[in-house]
């Protein structure tokens, strides 16, 4: 499943990138469910659950997984959809950074 | 299912920035409500009214109202939240545009390129329609002028069953064609007897 492949990645890049807040939002899931997944897979970042979907909604959100960079301002900057690897996150923080 | 399906990584920012989002739309989505409240059967409408004129993001061309999918679910529980809140349409429509795009709409607003949608079609049949009426008239000259030299009458008269190029195969040729199509070499059927004296 794509989200149980990208959860490693996402875990090593929180680890990686200190300066950056890693925030998993948890769609269309139940608090059991999510807390036994993340017992299971490990996490070095915090996950919130979107109950009524509307974090989703605010976002824009399609499907599952999607990924979006933040910058300071709180302006989203990049937005990736599909699974991450370690690679492609370390090259979206670095474009993110660069952005304007 | 869908497990840790949406991360938000937020660059350099506090932590209450990301944290902050879920419980409210983001700021500026959406201004003071500009209806009055709606409540009972005629929120049921409306929520029906909205759902069907928005598209569910998740599904293959069906509106939110139509969709069993938990995200049509959801949204058709916001637009009812705002419509008990007094938003009117169009502001609940354009909340769920800053987050999808206009293609949330199903039905395009008038705006921009999308003039082309609506009034495309109907300028490119009147444009159609133009181009064939120019181009039978440009045909029916030119017929008309033809006529004109072959038989060395005036323009204006037009090609009929009683007339025949000149040119004696070409004359014979349109016997033959009038015969098939009409039955009769000329055109006309030769006079009954009776009447023939």
């Amino acid at each position: 499943m794509p989200c149980f492949e990208e959860q490693a990645a996402l875990n090593a890049a929180a680890r990686t990138f200190g300066e950056v807040q890693f925030i998993g939002v948890v769609y269309e899931d139940d608090e059991a469910r999510t807390q036994a997944f993340l017992a299971k897979q490990g996490s070095s970042y915090p996950s919130l659950l979107d109950p009524d979907g509307r974090t989703a909604i605010a976002y824009g959100v399609f499907g599952v997984p999607e990924t979006f960079f933040i910058d300071g301002a709180g302006r989203i900057v990049e937005k990736y959809v599909g699974p991450l690897n370690r690679a492609t996150i370390a090259s979206l923080i670095a474009r993110a950074k660069g952005a304007p | 299912m869908s497990r840790l399906t949406l991360a938000l990584l937020a660059l350099m920012a506090a932590p209450s920035l990301a944290v902050a989002q879920p419980s409210r739309p983001p700021a500026g989505a959406i201004e003071a409500p500009r209806s009055r409240p709606l409540s009972g059967a005629e929120l049921d409408a409306r929520t029906s009214d909205i759902g069907g004129l928005l598209r569910c993001p998740v599904c293959q061309g069906l509106s939110v109202a139509d969709s069993p999918s938990s995200m049509a679910r959801n949204m058709k529980a916001e637009v009812r939240e705002k419509l008990a809140a007094g938003y009117d349409q169009e502001q609940i429509l354009a909340y769920f545009e800053r987050s999808y795009g206009e293609f949330v709409r199903l039905d395009p607003p008038m705006r921009g390129v999308n003039w082309l949608v609506w009034f495309g079609p109907l300028a490119v049949l009147v444009a159609g329609g133009g181009v064939v009426a120019w181009a039978v008239r440009r045909s029916s000259r030119s017929a008309g002028g033809a006529e004109a030299i072959a038989s060395g009458s005036t323009a204006s008269d037009l090609p009929s069953r009683e007339t025949l190029p000149a040119d004696a195969r070409l004359a014979a040729a349109v016997r033959r064609v009038r015969e098939l199509a009409y039955g009769w070499p000329d055109g006309v059927p030769p006079r009954p007897r009776s009447q023939a004296s």
